[in-house]
């Protein structure tokens, strides 16, 4: 769990899964990679604590990047993050 | 996106059902409650409950529970808190506050599909473990938890509420550093740029996971009415109000361990705000319930240099537990096996402090006599008091944050 392992799913989007990542490692862990990020790139987040669907677009908000918050299953969503 | 329901000409009287429906399904049910009406409901909550029996604290209860394992285990202790001795769950009445807030973030979590078993590697339950007996050591020392200790205990005008304050500010920032130095090494060995190709992750279908709400509400009106048949209305009443604290948390994510880890690590005190703003409410409340006789020495508790050490430790086990002891009542309910491991260390290590101790919490040594801050400063200056306190705090906090940003 302690790796994080992002994966290429589209030409401008990357989706990294922090599903069992307990809050608030999801938003901590969000101020390290957001540096890190192509700007030309789409970061998908998996995360399945519910304290990050607003912590994490609240955060990403105040480093000027968008956010959507989908629900993909019980307890779980991606959150969409981009320029 | 209910355009479509209101601009059906056919639909007659329907928008007006749909706007209610989507009121109380969406803004209740599904979107989280703003932060400040979290904290002004569980404030509220907790006014109520005590006119009706008591103020919210959960961990005594836990560490009851803790001694009742030991003495199936065959090793023969005392629960270490004098007014809750050994009984059996069901017919112990404060237990059925936590059972209550386990009840209460079930119905809560499964109408928002947020309920899931979230499993963690052993070393996510040994932090749990950890971070619970940190906590149990916490609440005997204190005495006790956060939520009992500072919350309901500054509301009742004890002088031990504030000083617990301190000790919980500086305990949640050292597991706060723990947490963040985790997600900073995590985060350097990231690569995104020779990440390997893969699937997306895809939406599975709504499940029928709001249904089993329905089936916590009728376990509850069950419970309820065997209780009042038996003429037992305090535990019945007990358990409503604690469902109704575990339906607040869940919905507002009211976090005590967020409110004091944010303060100092990342110089964010929203959560606390709002805490602070409901803990003048209350404490009015109670200024004006005890000065009239009611109760005065509720929740009026040993005060000295363990406070100050107990919350520090309480502190550290909430934030890496993931959860006070409300906390990690409502996680446990959300599925976080972590929670479930945070509970158990807790049991064990509160549990077992009369044979550490061999005393009483509250007895001996350790621990300095209760003050109420009215026998100093009469009811007004005690209230004063208690406001001066949560009035610096909020302009301490205000100053941090405006750190941040200078």
């Amino acid at each position: 769990m302690d790796k994080l392992k992002p994966i290429r799913v589209g030409d401008k989007r990357v989706e990294l899964d922090l599903r069992g990542w307990m809050c608030p490692l999801p938003k901590y862990v969000l101020e390290f990679i957001l540096p890190q990020l192509d700007p030309d790139d789409e970061l998908d987040l998996l995360v399945d604590c519910p304290g990050a669907i607003t912590d994490i677009p609240d955060d990403a908000s105040k480093a000027n990047y968008e956010t959507e918050v989908t629900q993909i299953a019980n307890g779980e969503w991606r959150i969409a993050i981009h320029k | 996106m209910h355009k479509s329901d209101i601009s059906d000409p056919k639909v007659g009287s329907r928008p007006l059902v749909d706007s209610l429906k989507h009121t109380f399904v969406e803004v209740v049910w599904k979107r989280p409650w703003p932060i400040w009406i979290g904290a002004l409901a569980f404030g509220f909550a907790n006014i109520l409950m005590f006119v009706f029996a008591r103020a919210i604290g959960v961990f005594p209860q836990m560490s009851m529970w803790g001694a009742k394992l030991y003495n199936l285990a065959g090793v023969e202790v005392e629960a270490p808190f004098i007014p809750y001795p050994l009984r059996p769950l069901h017919l112990d009445v404060h237990s059925m506050i936590n059972i209550g807030i386990i009840l209460g973030v079930l119905i809560a979590a499964f109408l928002a599909r947020e309920f899931k078993i979230r499993k963690d590697d052993w070393r996510g339950c040994l932090t749990g473990f950890i971070g619970g007996i940190l906590m149990g050591f916490g609440t005997v020392i204190t005495p006790p938890c956060n939520v009992g200790g500072f919350f309901s205990a500054t509301m009742a005008l004890s002088l031990s509420g504030p000083l617990m304050a301190i000790g919980l500010i500086f305990g949640a920032y050292i597991g706060g550093l723990y947490l963040k130095s985790r997600a900073q090494k995590a985060s350097m060995q990231l690569d995104f740029a020779s990440a390997p190709k893969g699937m997306a992750a895809t939406v599975s279908k709504p499940s029928a996971q709001p249904y089993l709400s329905g089936v916590i509400i009728l376990i509850i009106v069950v419970a309820v009415s065997v209780y009042m048949s038996k003429g037992m209305s305090k535990h019945a009443g007990l358990l409503v109000f604690g469902t109704v604290f575990g339906i607040i948390v869940q919905r507002s994510r009211l976090c005590f361990a967020a409110a004091f880890r944010e303060i100092l690590l990342n110089r964010n005190g929203s959560v606390m705000k709002a805490i602070l703003l409901s803990l003048a409410f209350c404490t009015v409340a109670f200024t004006v319930l005890k000065s009239s006789g009611y109760k005065p020495d509720h929740f009026v508790l040993p005060a000295g240099i363990h406070t100050v050490v107990g919350g520090f430790i309480f502190g550290i086990g909430m934030v890496i537990a993931g959860g006070c002891g409300v906390g990690i009542l409502w996680r446990s309910a959300e599925g976080y096996m972590r929670s479930w491991f945070a509970i158990l260390g807790g049991m064990l290590s509160a549990g077992s402090w009369m044979l550490i101790y061999g005393k009483h919490v509250g007895e001996g040594w350790l621990y300095g006599k209760p003050v109420f801050l009215p026998d100093i400063f009469g009811w007004v200056g005690g209230l004063v008091a208690v406001l001066l306190f949560l009035g610096s705090f909020y302009l301490l906090i205000v100053k941090i944050e405006g750190r941040r940003n200078g």
